[in-house]
């Protein structure tokens, strides 16, 4: 991808990631790692405090008895839920760091006291100390199940978090949450009806690599915290709220904070927007008088922290003989865990985009269960299973017309209008600002080279011997990295560095790279050696909306963008004065790292020189809102090719395309490597990630790397195509639009249907696609003759 | 990295087992011990100086004095990047909390405890280990390597050199285990295989998925190492 000339580091192919070289030589601390030493703590034991978790291994029980005189008797410290003072944190359903001994343990693997001791193996030693007793009581599982008539109620007024309400047969009604057209009339007068058929997805665990961690240190009735967060500005008001001190005495930073690489963070997914482990830990270093680490083991993460909801959706598809996609109709069932709220039904629902359909209705249910603790965001707010569900159906639809599925996409594919603008959200009537449909289709269709490996429905794109290869694809369309209230600030000082201030913090997908070229690109210089990120400390930087939804690019460029124009804007008429006689200020750009009269450009000076005019550093201020009414998307389609082995069952993505349409590329290594990991990430997804419980007990089975598998360097296909499409975006940074989480979109879809083709037409309708259900698709496409 | 042979450690187990063996150490004992320690330790401990990053030139205490009481503080010394490193811990102090808490070595990273992950992958005398299931008293007399060794070891400079144009690293958190697997991996053949490399790292596994990049890395690394210019 070249750059265009305009741009002085946008898209430069060359950039190299601004952190790595810190974070592979052991240098970068993480939260995690934070020790005594890092924030000015003598390194002796008892210099720091170290905090563990006693969990309850069953769904849903009474507490019977706590008792934990022997850990203070031994010389450690516990805290139990009550000791906290009653705070509900922010969610539909009253929510506590810990449980009162008054309340019902409400998810497997909650904790129920936590303990404190000096070293992290003396934790153990504390946590063995504990006596508590339960007794189980019964408990639902299913979303289907706890909005039966006859299900157990676990709250009063029902199951369902959308306000609790019944019928006069005791069943929780539906809400709507889309409907335009008529699909039912629609569905009656369509020549073909796929449906209603039932997909479902599972319970998954973010495994970030990172897990949560959290040191947090009282003196004089201020709260530093240091942690592994997304979001610093929200957790400081968080913690101020339920220690019922003023916002300005507690200071939060992701990590270390501070001035550049204090802010690093060991991939976060959605899993870091937390407040529990916070309060607890920040209580334990009130009760100890000493800096606390609450650094969870991998099993407290997994059980925890938020968790990916499972949901089960009924798709119903109405067509024409000739492809034409007239109606949908679909029933979703989400399981919000035990706290979660009625969660992401619009993100959710949002699949009805992806194609031109006249007639939608979409019925959305959300359940509090035993399952899990609490619904959350993974690398999206549940759009990833959206698209599984319309991108499999709509597949099942070619199937059914017999129709090449990449065919019957183009012909429903949305576009520009006649007069080049973009189409709107058939439901809100927002227009999107931008679409990159078709471009993006029609450059992975041909990257691929589906017409060549395209074979028809009942034959496998390739066989030999017993292996057997197929081809699947599938849209991509998400209301994604939407620019919301964004601030940042950029210094000058007069030796001509620069400070760069965001609220944002970096998963690690290239955010502190990105953040640093758009800072550059704001002020028109071609590298950014010369600047300093400040990020995600609260003492430092200004609140903006957290790391999360894809918009960490669009929120911290508009505000760069915007605090380069207030720099000029005090800048200018110092530099103009020593500028060609006559300069107007106002005439005053960046560029090519200098500032130039854009009446004459050679009437200039550069940066540097322009810096050292200046007698004390220089601070601009940006902040940017968006106007209302408005859609931002990032669309796209991918390709899987797979090869199962037909006797073993074991299936591979052997060959990758993906091209989005991703506005304009800021930091072009890293999207390339985003798009990489995010095909990982479904690899695992689609064929391997699900947490069990134990059906019989409701006890979590796997919260750990071993049983709840991730995809390795095993499943590295042979040909990965990262591409992409620049179509502008005109609400956003330089044109840029957000990819951090469609870069997993669409990748099951894609694989599963994929499989389908290798095994001549079976479906897979239910995520993760284990080895037992190949095998039932190898044995059924043997039976019916197609392999 | 010439590999040694492993009887220094093998002298500090057997003695460590003798000396359980000998006391006869009960299930119950050893729990009622446990309890009275542990009241103890909470105190006690304030006043040791035993997690204080001591890194001293001199390489005494490479024997390990055993307690009969099994949470007894033990003197070790450690070679890492081939400096000294000594601390008091508890027996059963693994590496990785060694490494990270007493001598502040915090590049290597803990993300699961119980080796599934491989992101506290260290090298001991040349071959990639699980640091947080190898007791750092095992390690005593050996030469540990870490992400911090850049300066002691030119196959793990040219792998990190490489890792950065290929772009192998994202969050970061799994690195320092993929990249002393990587390095364990050039020190035992020079020119592997896309297939020797996966063989290679597939111990460390990466949420980020920077598998592909990796591979791209590890080969760079490899021709440099051999004196051609990466790709």
């Amino acid at each position: 991808m070249s750059t265009p000339a305009k741009f002085n580091i946008v898209g430069n192919p060359n950039i190299n990631r601004r952190d790595i070289t810190r974070k592979i030589t052991g240098q970068a601390v993480y939260a995690w790692d934070i020790n005594p030493a890092h924030i000015g703590v003598s390194p002796t034991v008892g210099g720091m405090v170290y905090l563990g978790v006693v969990t309850c291994p069953y769904p849903r029980a009474k507490i019977v008895s706590i008792d934990v005189s022997a850990v203070k008797e031994a010389g450690y410290w516990a805290l139990t839920g009550d000791d906290l003072p009653p705070f509900a944190f922010a969610s539909s359903r009253n929510s506590l760091p810990l449980p009162r001994s008054s309340d019902l343990i409400m998810y497997p693997g909650q904790p129920v006291v936590a303990v404190a001791a000096l070293t992290t193996d003396q934790v153990e030693n504390a946590a063995k100390l504990v006596k508590v007793e339960f007794e189980p009581l019964d408990y639902v599982l299913d979303a289907e199940d706890a909005l039966a008539p006859d299900a157990l109620q676990l709250y009063l007024g029902g199951n369902s978090p959308a306000g609790g309400f019944t019928n006069e047969n005791g069943v929780v009604p539906s809400t709507i949450t889309v409907k335009y057209g008529d699909a039912d009339t629609a569905l009656a007068n369509a020549d073909v009806v796929v449906g209603p058929i039932k997909y479902q997805t599972q319970h998954e665990q973010h495994y970030e690599f990172e897990p949560y961690a959290v040191v947090a240190q009282w003196t004089n009735g201020n709260l530093r915290v240091w942690s592994s967060n997304q979001w610093a500005h929200s957790e400081q008001s968080t913690l101020a709220a339920y220690f019922g001190v003023p916002v300005n005495n507690v200071t939060v930073s992701t990590a270390l904070g501070g001035n550049e690489g204090g802010g690093v963070l060991g991939n976060a997914l959605g899993d870091k927007i937390s407040g529990e482990l916070e309060v607890v830990t920040a209580m334990m270093a009130k009760i100890t008088g000493a800096p606390v680490k609450g650094a969870l083991p991998r099993n407290n993460q997994a059980t925890w922290m938020s968790a990916r909801f499972p949901m089960t959706c009924y798709m119903t598809l109405g067509a024409m003989n000739d492809g034409t996609i007239t109606a949908l109709k679909a029933t979703v069932y989400t399981n919000v865990g035990a706290i979660g709220g009625s969660n992401g039904s619009d993100a959710i629902s949002d699949f009805y985009n992806l194609y031109n359909i006249p007639n939608v209705t979409i019925l959305g249910n959300s359940a509090n269960t035993n399952r899990y603790h609490n619904a959350g965001p993974m690398r999206d707010v549940g759009e990833s299973q959206g698209h599984f569900f319309m991108e499999s159906v709509v597949d099942e639809l070619a199937q059914k017309l017999n129709m090449d599925p990449v065919a019957l996409r183009a012909k429903n594919l949305l576009q520009n209008d006649a007069n080049g603008n973009p189409p709107a959200d058939p439901s809100t009537k927002f227009p999107y600002t931008s679409c990159s449909q078709p471009a993006a289709f029609n450059q992975a269709v041909n990257a691929f080279g589906w017409s060549s490996q395209w074979k028809g429905w009942s034959t496998p794109s390739q066989s030999n011997g017993p292996l057997v290869r197929g081809v699947g694809i599938a849209n991509l369309n998400g209301n994604k990295g939407s620019v919301s209230l964004s601030n940042g600030q950029l210094q000058v000082n007069p030796n001509g560095s620069v400070q760069a201030f965001t609220g944002l913090t970096d998963h690690g997908a290239g955010g502190n790279t990105t953040f640093a070229i758009l800072a550059a690109e704001a002020l028109g210089l071609t590298d950014f050696s010369n600047i300093t990120l400040v990020q995600a400390d609260t003492s430092l930087t200004t609140n903006t909306i957290g790391t999360f939804g894809s918009r960490s690019t669009r929120v911290c460029g508009m505000a760069f963008i915007f605090a380069a124009k207030d720099l000029m804007r005090q800048w200018g008429p110092i530099v103009a004065a020593k500028l060609a006689p006559g300069t107007k200020a106002s005439n005053l750009a960046f560029g090519n790292n200098t500032i130039y009269d854009t009446t004459n450009p050679t009437n200039s000076i550069s940066f540097q020189a322009a810096a050292a005019l200046l007698s004390a550093p220089l601070k601009g201020s940006g902040v940017y809102s968006p106007p209302g009414g408005i859609t931002q998307r990032t669309m796209g389609t991918k390709f899987a090719e797979v090869e199962v082995n037909t006797e073993t069952g074991a299936a591979r993505v052997v060959h990758f395309t993906s091209s989005i349409g991703l506005g304009r590329v800021i930091f072009a290594k890293g999207a390339e490597s985003q798009v990489r990991g995010g095909l990982f990430m479904g690899i695992g997804e689609t064929l391997y990630q699900e947490l069990y419980l134990d059906p019989t007990t409701g006890q979590q089975l796997n919260p750990n790397f071993h049983d709840f598998r991730i995809a390795t360097i095993m499943e590295v296909p042979d040909q990965v195509d990262a591409l992409w499409i620049e179509q502008n975006d005109p609400i956003a940074p330089f044109g840029a639009v957000g990819i951090g989480e469609p870069v997993l979109m669409a990748v099951s879809p894609a694989i599963a249907n994929a499989l389908s083709n290798a095994l001549g037409g079976y479906r897979f309708r239910t995520l993760p696609i284990s080895r037992e259900d190949i095998m039932a698709g190898i044995a059924w496409a043997k039976a019916n003759g197609k392999i | 990295m010439a590999r040694k042979t492993d009887n220094a450690s093998k002298t500090v187990e057997s003695s460590l087992l003798q000396s359980v063996d000998s006391k006869k150490v009960t299930r119950r004992t050893f729990l009622k011990a446990t309890a009275g320690t542990a009241a103890v330790a909470g105190v006690a401990a304030l006043a040791l100086e035993s997690t204080s990053f001591a890194q001293t030139s001199s390489s005494s205490g490479s024997t390990t004095q055993v307690s009969n009481d099994p949470f007894a503080m033990v003197p070790i010394t450690l070679t890492v990047n081939g400096q000294t490193y000594t601390a008091t811990v508890e027996p059963r102090a693994m590496l990785v909390n060694v490494l990270r808490e007493n001598f502040n070595l915090t590049g290597t990273k803990r993300p699961c405890n119980r080796q599934e992950c491989g992101g506290c992958t260290v090298m001991v005398d040349g071959r990639a280990i699980y640091s947080c299931t190898y007791l750092a008293v095992r390690a005593q007399g050996h030469q540990i390597e870490t992400v911090e060794g850049t300066k002691a070891d030119p196959v793990l400079a040219a792998v990190q050199t490489a890792w950065v144009p290929a772009d192998a690293s994202q969050c970061g958190y799994c690195q320092p285990g993929r990249i002393m697997a990587a390095t364990a991996l050039l020190h035992s053949n020079p020119n592997p295989s896309v297939d020797d490399i996966k063989a290679g790292l597939e111990g460390v596994l990466c949420r980020c998925g920077t598998y592909l990049n990796g591979i791209t890395a590890v080969q760079n690394a490899a021709t440099a190492l051999q004196g051609g210019t990466s790709s």
